[in-house]
């Protein structure tokens, strides 16, 4: 704001003249906790996935060659991969490489491990994206319809239907699309990944059955949250007051509803976004869409340290980003937030 | 009849679950051009929803007929939605209870009033013009800069400020105020009616002002009407009302009020040994000092007083006194150790007991942990519940019935101090009445001291024998409860009683029973 | 918003001032009358039911019949698969493997999750910013992801699914129940036990447990249709049950290319799968209904 003397956070009981007071610093504030949360959390996990990925399941490279190699070729197997060593030298060498961008060589596929995450998660975020891009407007478009018809049948029944579409896996949902649209009505492509990199719009229609199923399988709790948000704020004391004031319509909406209605679902929608990002290893196997999801599957199954430790820090670091995009949308957004203390 | 306001038997059921139920119960009402009319009544006595009756704002499935509801020249219950909202925008201006529940977070207080600025067709710099305006209108320093800020970054007496200036901005012919002060220091609370009754002065709007507290309303009202259970019981001037209550409803509101001229309790022997003693009480959170160097004495069955403004620590000094808080300083209290010697009552009845267990449940471990010597059929006779309460749960109980259960679980053991966080705040008047009669009682009979908390001045003029006042965290004034009441020696005592005397008008001698 | 014209949408102008609390008698009558509830409440029985039963009908999931895809006939009520096994055998056989691991898994979250809910809304400080601080971080990874390096390192045995599950679930109940205690903290009754000198431990499990237990039971509730969930997930993934498991959401990734050509072997599975699934929260969702008032 502007260059108020700066004083305690918070309103201030009992009378006395209208000392103001501000707290310009909110957002920076806010960043800076986030910048030394972030890489805490990072190392935590890294020491986590590092213990996971390549201490519990055993010496790598006797997983590798199997029960008859002898004890020789695995030592020479780890040698040649950089897995020998003791644990801590391990560990470090990996984080270091991590850092700088060098994350080793792929088992299964032979190749730089680090092109080959980031690429499929360039195909995994333009999935997330168009995805998300449906379940947004969907989303708060049928809470606030649902809202507007509160109590009344075809609210419940469409409670009842959000709640059963939450509850099912996205592969069930997935496979009952694709009995609709591939099968009743062939209109689109069962499998996507053949249609990467062919242009925009067979690419585009190659990708909208994977997206809708993520999409559908998001709607339910944010659909649910802008429902209880819209109904909890045309009940509220404001509302009322500004009904009273003789306000309507799409003014009354827009500055008394949609505001208050929403903020509550920023947290989830920035959650929602960091998890489609990341890629869904669910949705990517039964498209065969070639996202980092689907890597990580494989990578599992055939046990590529690589890789698994690779897209499993990458996936991680996008949904702390995404916390803090949420973070920062919030003090935008809610002003109690930007003048009160903490974060 | 053509006054301003003109209503004839207005009938309101609110839809519950399974039926209806009657609100509001054939209700007259007459307010003339510029009259300030009041209405009084206790919870479920249907006062607001005759005030949200009059601009047509009702819950959902709610049943309203009425012979006649007129106010300004309009038929309200017939109006189209346009017509509607025309009304409300022009005719009628609302103050609501909650400031800071009524105002919208996310919007600006300047933005807000200037909405009903524009609503009446100014365009936008001459809206923000006549905001300014408004809120210098209503006592508001610096308007320009408040303007920019949020609700809760202001004091509660600074939002219904605002209030008040989004209501009288499309000047009003009515100016409906719905508990405006509750919840209000009383100092604020003063200042805030003032303030509206030099605006009604000034710009000659009527008010319907509807509130529990019968002092405060018959002070700030030409006409008072009495409600009960959603009846209508009489209406008359409040000179009248106070002085020859025609009902027996009111004659019991009148009585209840503890008035500010009465018996006064003389204070114990100063020279019997103390009960507790505490020396240099500090206490501070984050940033804030809530106890800022409190000495205090209270003796064997005597009851200190404390009153202050909120934020002056009294209820910090209550909690230390119970040991729930870590403080800085030193208690010396005369009494062993364990069982605990401090029990506490609180305001709250709803929250102080809990709500899966019967009150014989709540009893017997209190009699348990307190190493009490007595039955929970024999506490419950003490405070004066009958038997078959024994075996309710809270719910089931009245607001007044479940103090009597959180005063009888305190005086479970013998415990020699109970220190009472504001008992009575939470409780309708004449309920109010009995609790502070039957702590008197217990007193007597059983010598406890009491620390009592209390921001209603009155209520603590009644039941104690010395008075302390904090402000700030400190004790400003410590003496007995006459000297405080009559000849105040601290200018923040003088100001808080008077305050306190001004907010209602007194009752004269022989209207009140005690 | 037509709120404006005769009554507004909602106004809480007759909210008790405190409801009942709500009692086990009381809810199970309030729950049967839900259809909703009832309808699933059958359904989840009749899983159970052929979890444990289906070896006394007299099916054979595992062997040949022959008839190689042949489509739904009275011999063979959801025809065979690829190996002429009969799909309505391994159907049922498969609510075993479905059944196993959820309940399982959901009694490890609740039991740890309410502990450690119970404990950081009760102690506040350090304790409960520590907790808070590590729920955050699991809460904002990916679950799945966390769940394959699991499964890779320790293996797919249904032992360490409800495991990983049970400690993957933990903390989203422990957060919900701590906020329930913050709630129940700030009413007075609490005070009051301390100040009577009550012992923590008798607190928690006197005065806060009995009025936090509905929100542990709807938890429990959600927890088992999440479970089962991320069970049939894995499955799907190939990373948990394996061939020649009937574990339906190892039949789905089996017959995937089977849509076009064998439906039967696609759809039934996946329609046991969401039968149970829907119907497990549904009754999570009336039981929420109900014990909240």
């Amino acid at each position: 704001m502007t260059a108020d003397p700066r004083l305690e956070g918070g309103p201030r009981l009992g009378r006395g003249p209208a000392v103001l007071r501000v707290r310009h610093r909110g957002i920076g504030r806010l960043v800076g906790q986030r910048a030394i949360q972030i890489p805490a959390v990072l190392l935590v996990v890294s020491v986590l996935v590092f213990w996971l990925i390549q201490v519990v399941p055993g010496d790598p490279g006797r997983n590798a060659l199997g029960q008859y190699a002898t004890a020789a070729q695995v030592q020479e197997w780890n040698a040649a991969h950089g897995l020998d060593g003791g644990l801590v030298d391990r560990y470090l060498s990996w984080l270091g490489g991590f850092v700088t961008g060098q994350w080793g060589t792929s088992l299964v596929y032979g190749e730089p491990v680090a092109p080959l995450v980031l690429g499929r998660l360039g195909n995994s975020v333009l999935l997330g994206l168009y995805a998300f891009a449906i379940l947004v407007p969907l989303a708060i478009g049928i809470g606030a319809w649902q809202a507007r018809r509160e109590g009344s049948r075809t609210d419940r029944a469409a409670t009842v239907g959000l709640m059963s579409l939450a509850s099912v896996p996205e592969f069930v949902i997935g496979v009952l699309l694709l009995i609709v649209f591939a099968l009743i009505f062939p209109v689109l492509p069962i499998q996507s990944g053949d249609a990467v990199g062919t242009g925009f719009f067979p690419q585009l229609r190659a990708m909208t059955l994977p997206a809708v199923t993520l999409a559908l399988g998001y709607v339910s709790v944010l659909a649910r949250m802008t429902r209880t948000g819209v109904v909890e704020a045309t009940g509220s004391q404001f509302y009322r007051t500004a009904v009273i004031k003789g306000l309507h319509g799409g003014a009354l909406f827009r500055r008394h509803v949609a505001r208050n209605a929403l903020i509550p679902t920023i947290s989830l929608i920035g959650v929602y976004l960091g998890a489609l990002l990341g890629g869904s290893a669910v949705v990517e196997t039964l498209f065969g869409y070639p996202g980092l999801g689907e890597l990580l599957v494989t990578a599992t199954q055939k046990k590529d340290v690589f890789i698994l430790a690779a897209g499993v820090m990458v996936t991680g670091l996008i949904s702390l980003c995404a916390l803090l995009v949420t973070d920062i949308t919030f003090t935008v957004v809610d002003p109690r937030v930007r003048f009160t203390e903490g974060g | 009849m053509t006054g301003l306001v003109s209503v004839r038997g207005l009938t309101i059921d609110h839809r519950v679950d399974g039926g209806f139920r009657t609100a509001v119960q054939g209700v007259d009402l007459d307010i003339a051009e510029g009259e300030a009319h009041g209405l009084v009544g206790e919870s479920g006595s249907g006062k607001s929803t005759i005030a949200l009756a009059l601009t047509r704002y009702l819950p959902k499935g709610a049943r309203v007929h009425a012979g006649q509801l007129r106010v300004a020249g309009r038929d309200v219950l017939t109006l189209d939605a346009a017509s509607l909202r025309r009304y409300r925008r022009d005719d009628v201006g609302v103050v609501y209870q909650e400031p800071s529940r009524a105002l919208n977070p996310t919007a600006s207080v300047g933005a807000q009033v200037a909405e009903a600025h524009r609503l009446r067709g100014l365009p936008r710099p001459a809206a923000r013009e006549a905001t300014h305006d408004s809120l210098a209108e209503v006592g508001l320093p610096d308007p320009e800069r408040l303007a920019a800020r949020y609700p809760h970054e202001l004091s509660g007496g600074q939002q219904q400020r605002v209030m008040i200036a989004m209501a009288l901005a499309a000047r009003p012919r009515l100016l409906i105020l719905d508990e405006p002060t509750t919840g209000l220091d009383s100092q604020v609370q003063a200042e805030v009616l003032a303030l509206i009754g030099r605006l009604q002065q000034r710009l000659g709007f009527a008010s319907l002002l509807i509130s529990h507290d019968l002092p405060l309303v018959a002070a700030h009202s030409d006409r008072v009407g009495v409600l009960e259970h959603g009846r209508l019981l009489e209406t008359t001037s409040s000179a009248r009302l106070v002085a020859e209550p025609a009902h027996e409803y009111t004659r019991r509101l009148v009585s209840a009020i503890p008035a500010f001229d009465g018996a006064v309790r003389e204070p114990v022997d100063a020279a019997a040994p103390p009960l507790l003693v505490g020396t240099g009480l500090r206490k501070h959170y984050q940033g804030h000092v809530a106890l800022d160097g409190v000495d205090l004495r209270i003796g064997r069955g005597e009851t200190l007083g404390i009153v202050g403004e909120s934020g002056s620590g009294k209820t910090t000094l209550g909690r230390v006194m119970a040991g729930l808080t870590a403080y800085d300083g030193e208690i010396v209290l005369d009494a062993p150790v364990v069982p605990p010697p401090v029990q506490i009552v609180f305001q709250s009845p709803d929250a102080s007991l809990n709500p899966r267990r019967t009150v014989r449940q709540t009893l017997r471990r209190a009699i348990e942990l307190l190493h009490g010597d007595g039955t929970p059929e024999e506490l419950v006779a003490r405070t004066g519940l009958p038997v078959d309460a024994l075996d309710k749960l809270p719910h089931q109980l009245s607001g007044g019935q479940k103090q009597r259960v959180a005063i009888a679980r305190a005086f479970a053991g013998r415990s020699p101090l109970i220190v009472c966080d504001e008992p009575t705040s939470a409780l309708d008047v004449t309920v109010q009445a009995t609790v502070i009669d039957l702590l008197i009682d217990l007193q007597r009979r059983t010598g406890v001291s009491y620390l009592f908390i209390s921001h209603d001045l009155a209520v603590v003029r009644r039941i104690s024998h010395r008075v302390a006042v904090m402000q700030h965290g400190r004790l400003v004034e410590t003496a007995p409860a006459s000297d405080i009441f009559g000849a105040a020696r601290h200018p923040y005592t003088q100001s808080l009683v008077a305050a306190a005397r001004h907010g209602r008008r007194d009752l004269p001698a022989d209207a009140v029973a005690n | 918003m037509a709120a404006d014209v005769l009554v507004a949408e909602r106004v809480d102008l007759v909210a008790p001032v405190d409801a009942a609390p709500p009692r086990a008698g009381g809810a199970w009558a309030a729950l049967v009358r839900r259809p909703t509830f009832t309808v699933s409440a059958i359904v989840i029985v009749w899983w159970v039911f052929v979890a444990i039963a289906w070896r006394w009908f007299g099916l054979d999931p595992f062997g040949d019949t022959g008839a190689k895809l042949a489509p739904p006939s009275p011999e063979h009520w959801f025809g065979t698969d690829r190996i002429g096994r009969d799909v309505f055998a391994r159907v049922l056989a498969g609510a075993e493997s479905a059944l196993l691991i959820g309940p399982l898994g959901t009694l490890i979250a609740t039991v740890l999750g309410t502990a450690l809910g119970l404990v950081a809304g009760y102690r506040r400080g350090w304790v409960d910013q520590l907790f808070m601080r590590t729920f955050d971080v699991f809460l904002a990874l990916p679950t799945l992801i966390f769940l394959l390096v699991i499964v890779g390192a320790f293996g797919s045995s249904p032992l360490v699914l409800a495991a990983a599950i049970g400690v993957l679930f933990a903390p989203g109940i422990a957060r919900i129940i701590r906020a329930e205690v913050l709630v129940e903290m700030g009413k007075d009754y609490v005070t009051s036990a301390q100040v009577q000198g009550e012992r923590t431990r008798l607190i928690l499990a006197r005065e806060l447990l009995p009025n936090v237990w509905p929100q542990v039971a709807v938890q429990a509730a959600l927890s088992i249709g999440g479970a089962v969930f991320v069970a049939s997930s894995l499955s799907f993934l190939g990373l948990a049950a394996a061939p020649p498991s009937p574990d339906w959401g190892l039949a789905v990734n089996e017959n995937r290319a089977y849509l076009q050509g064998a439906w039967w072997t696609l759809v039934f599975p996946t329609l046991a799968i969401a039968s149970l699934v829907v119907s497990v929260n549904l009754v999570a969702d009336n039981l929420k209904e109900v014990l909240r008032g």
